[in-house]
């Protein structure tokens, strides 16, 4: 290999820098490692305002608690003169604040940071209606106040619901079709599951409530939960959905937004059972709310690390916490050197043969957003009907610079076909053509109709398929969130991408291809 | 043993043969500037310093620069029957129009009357750049080569070249590439033309490739290749030499073909020759590098 001695100079001095600033960074991330990789963060507040004219006022709240799916950090509680504890109540925890002195305004701040991910249920087919004799799970079958298993109605509507129905699956989707299809109504009040039948109309806590008294009915064990649904806002209304108890596991669903044994990432759990969320001395002034706001967080780090690593050098933290970048570029400008460098090894070591040095990289990333199989389908299309269009314009022997205008005027033309098409028949596939780099697509779909008049159609396909495969590589790479993450915590790995890239530079190996084409040489 | 021999080479790059990589960062790189590469890209720079220094090609009869003068310069050739019409910046061929006076005087391409508007539309058309992707280029007009009796003695059709590699002055391999009924009239191997490989010392071809086996007469015909002894060998070296030493380029392709009078002429020079040439000699370059 040929070096020359700036070459090696940079290279070293590149890879110090590298080193020392992954040093700095590996420190603080080792000792706030979180296994937990959460979907979405948000930094969570309940802001309570009291005043009791003649009494010492009390107000009582259930506290957010970590289990397998919520991780729950950064707790902050404060309160003006007012006594703060908490206690266990069964599942839940409780906070109780108590008023030191009365007539005098208390504000009541209790902030923390949820990390949640979103959890799904796979129930078999196969399961029995046997009825559940545990005891512990008696409570979860028997009457409440608001929650009327027993009632004449009630008990009418679960037996002609579980008509026909042989195993749980498909009796508890009967009860939960039923339910969820009951029009929605935004009804404040309390809604028992009675009302909610006989009104055929109720918000979350009347269907979840008939929900779980439908369920009880049939023998199976199921609550209520609380909690709220996390958005970026300001807001009063919390929410309420049951669970099921499925072969030892208790199984999420909610009827209102259409959950099946399923629970977004953005909720929030509170409470289990049928509770109000807030109590507090009768006869007070009171308000709240609840302020949520989502963190553009980094997974793989606790709140600690990423703030211990913002004030680093070589950083982005800062950057994708601002969000003056959306975040799309914020991962594609990322993501181009490592793209590039993925062409570059297959071009030079495997000795592939693309379009372009680009177009792979700017393809796979088009895919990431719109799927691979459709991102694919689409760019077959654009390729096919570009390549069809310029064989005219090659015979009519149009100059190059206006024969690519023509041709870029035409992918415009047709892409607005296509959402037009899309958009009236309701093909949201089609719509995603939009998300092309159609410059560099109708650059590439000219080359490839000059390649088939130059090299044949067997060779020009050949290539196009080679750069479809350059373009998988690279979207395998592209799709992965950990390979994203890890570039914006440690952007020097693309200083270390720069390091390899310049010894590829330097490498002078044959290419894998090489080796087929000289058989007839090396032996 | 035989992978892991192979696998051995691989990882001391310990293979006669030149690979893509190599040649450009290795042969080309170091030993070409990128400012001289147009000397042998731009057909008229080529023929300037051919010219200059009396190295044998063939005849230019003018150069047209810009579309205003194509009737002057067009004027001035039409004492000649037979003219080449080139691109300076074309590649692979693109462009190149062959045309010959008739017996009543009249301009014919490819056995038709070519009037003369078809052909001043042609020399825009070079000029404007379709052959040249874009940027505006010249037309080169020169005399029509009449290929040597030994070429159609192979293949009677197009125009077969010579090809000579040489590095730092000193001719490394050689190959005649000759045209097939795929290849339609061209020579190159990746269009589908035969590379057939040549004994330097001796002047002799060996053998024929086609891009899939090898041959030892023409596929197309059956005329005889291996063992032909080529006429002028030792003046067609001597030119490339020539050729070699007035040039900036360190490692250079030369093109040259035996007109049937003038005998060797220098048509191209080429600063990325191709890697076939290995393939038509059964030998890797580097194994010339070692020897010679």
């Amino acid at each position: 290999m040929r070096r020359n001695k700036s070459l090696t100079v940079t290279l070293l001095i590149i890879a110090l820098i590298a080193f020392i600033s992954l040093g700095f960074k590996v420190k603080p991330m080792i000792n706030a490692y979180e296994d937990f990789l959460p979907k979405v963060v948000y930094d969570v507040s309940y802001n309570f305002y009291t005043k009791g004219i003649d009494r010492k006022v009390f107000v009582k709240t259930f506290l957010p608690e970590s289990n397998n799916r919520q991780k729950i950090s950064n707790v902050k509680q404060k309160a003006n003169d007012m006594k703060f504890r908490t206690e266990e109540q069964n599942e839940n925890l409780r906070a109780i604040w108590r008023a030191q002195s009365k007539d005098k305004f208390y504000t009541i701040n209790y902030a923390f940071t949820y990390k949640g991910k979103a959890v799904k249920y796979l129930i078999d087919d196969n399961l029995s209606l046997r009825k559940q004799s545990d005891t512990i799970l008696y409570r979860y079958l028997k009457p409440e106040t608001y929650i009327e298993v027993n009632h004449n109605k009630i008990d009418v509507l679960a037996s002609d619901l579980a008509k026909n129905k042989s195993d749980l699956k498909s009796l508890i989707k009967s009860i939960y079709d039923y339910v969820h299809n009951i029009p929605s109504a935004p009804i404040r009040d309390l809604t028992s599951a009675l009302k909610a039948y006989e009104q055929n109309q109720a918000s979350c806590n009347g269907k979840a409530r008939l929900f779980v008294a439908l369920c009880r009915n049939r023998g199976i064990p199921a609550r209520l939960k609380g909690g709220l649904i996390l958005e970026d806002t300001k807001k009063r209304t919390s929410h309420l959905w049951a669970e099921v108890y499925i072969t030892d596991h208790w199984v999420p669903f909610d009827v209102l937004n259409g959950h099946f044994a399923y629970l977004p990432a953005h909720y929030l759990e509170l409470y289990t059972g049928d509770h109000f969320l807030i109590t507090h001395t009768p006869n007070i002034l009171f308000d709240y709310n609840y302020t949520m706001e989502e963190n553009q967080h980094i997974p793989f780090m606790n709140v600690t690390t990423d703030d211990a690593l913002m004030d680093h050098p070589i950083s982005l933290l800062k950057l994708s916490r601002s969000g003056i970048v959306p975040k799309h570029t914020l991962h594609f400008l990322l993501l181009l050197p490592l793209g590039g460098l993925i062409i570059a090894l297959l071009k030079n070591v495997l000795g592939l043969k693309t379009y372009g040095v680009f177009l792979p990289i700017l393809i796979a990333y088009t895919f990431t957003s719109t799927g691979y199989i459709t991102g694919m389908f689409l760019f077959l299309i654009i390729t096919g009907l570009v390549a069809l269009i310029s064989v005219p314009l090659n015979n009519w022997g149009l100059l190059y610079t206006p024969k690519i205008v023509i041709i870029l005027t035409f992918t415009v033309i047709m892409i607005f076909i296509f959402l037009n098409v899309g958009l009236s028949y309701k093909l949201d596939w089609l719509t995603a053509i939009s998300f092309f780099p159609i410059i560099i697509l109708s650059i590439m779909a000219e080359r490839f109709a000059r390649a088939i008049e130059e090299d044949g159609t067997k060779k020009a396909l050949n290539n196009i398929l080679q750069t479809l495969v350059a373009t998988s590589v690279c979207y395998l790479v592209f799709a992965s969130t950990t390979i994203k993450m890890a570039l914006l915590i440690f952007p020097e790995i693309i200083l270390l991408l720069v390091i390899v890239t310049l010894l590829l530079g330097k490498w002078i190996g044959l290419r894998v291809s090489e080796y087929r084409r000289f058989s007839f040489i090396i032996r | 043993m035989k992978i892991l021999n192979i696998l051995k080479k691989s990882l001391q790059n310990d293979f006669d043969v030149l690979g893509i990589n190599e040649r450009n960062a290795s042969l080309i790189y170091p030993n070409n500037k990128r400012k001289d590469y147009k000397l042998a890209d731009d057909k008229v720079l080529t023929k300037n310093i051919l010219e200059a220094y009396h190295i044998p090609c063939s005849k230019t009869y003018t150069v047209i620069e810009n579309i205003g003068s194509i009737q002057e310069k067009w004027n001035d050739v039409q004492r000649q029957t037979k003219i080449a019409i080139k691109p300076a910046n074309g590649s692979g061929g693109g462009g190149i129009k062959i045309i010959k006076k008739d017996k009543e005087g009249h301009w014919t391409s490819g056995g038709h009357r070519i009037l003369k508007e078809e052909i001043f539309l042609h020399l825009s058309n070079i000029i404007m750049g379709r052959y040249s992707f874009g940027s505006t280029d010249r037309v080169l007009i020169e005399e029509c080569i009449e290929p040597h009796s030994f070429f159609s003695e192979i293949y009677p059709q197009g125009v077969p070249d010579f090809r000579i590699i040489l590095l730092k002055k000193k001719p490394l391999m050689a190959m005649l590439r000759v045209p097939t009924d795929k290849s339609d009239g061209k020579a190159n191997l990746h269009q589908g033309g035969l590379g057939i490989g040549i004994d330097m010392k001796k002047g002799i071809l060996t053998q024929a490739y086609d891009g899939v086996s090898y041959f030892d007469t023409h596929p197309d015909n059956g005329n005889q290749i291996v063992g032909k002894r080529i006429p002028y060998w030792e003046s067609i070296v001597q030119i490339s030499i020539q050729t070699a030493k007035h040039f900036p380029l360190n490692y250079l392709g030369v093109d040259i073909v035996i007109d049937k009078i003038h005998g060797p002429l220098i048509m191209e020079v080429n600063v990325r020759p191709g890697l076939g040439i290995q393939l038509a000699n059964k030998t890797g370059l580097k194994f010339f590098l070692k020897t010679t």
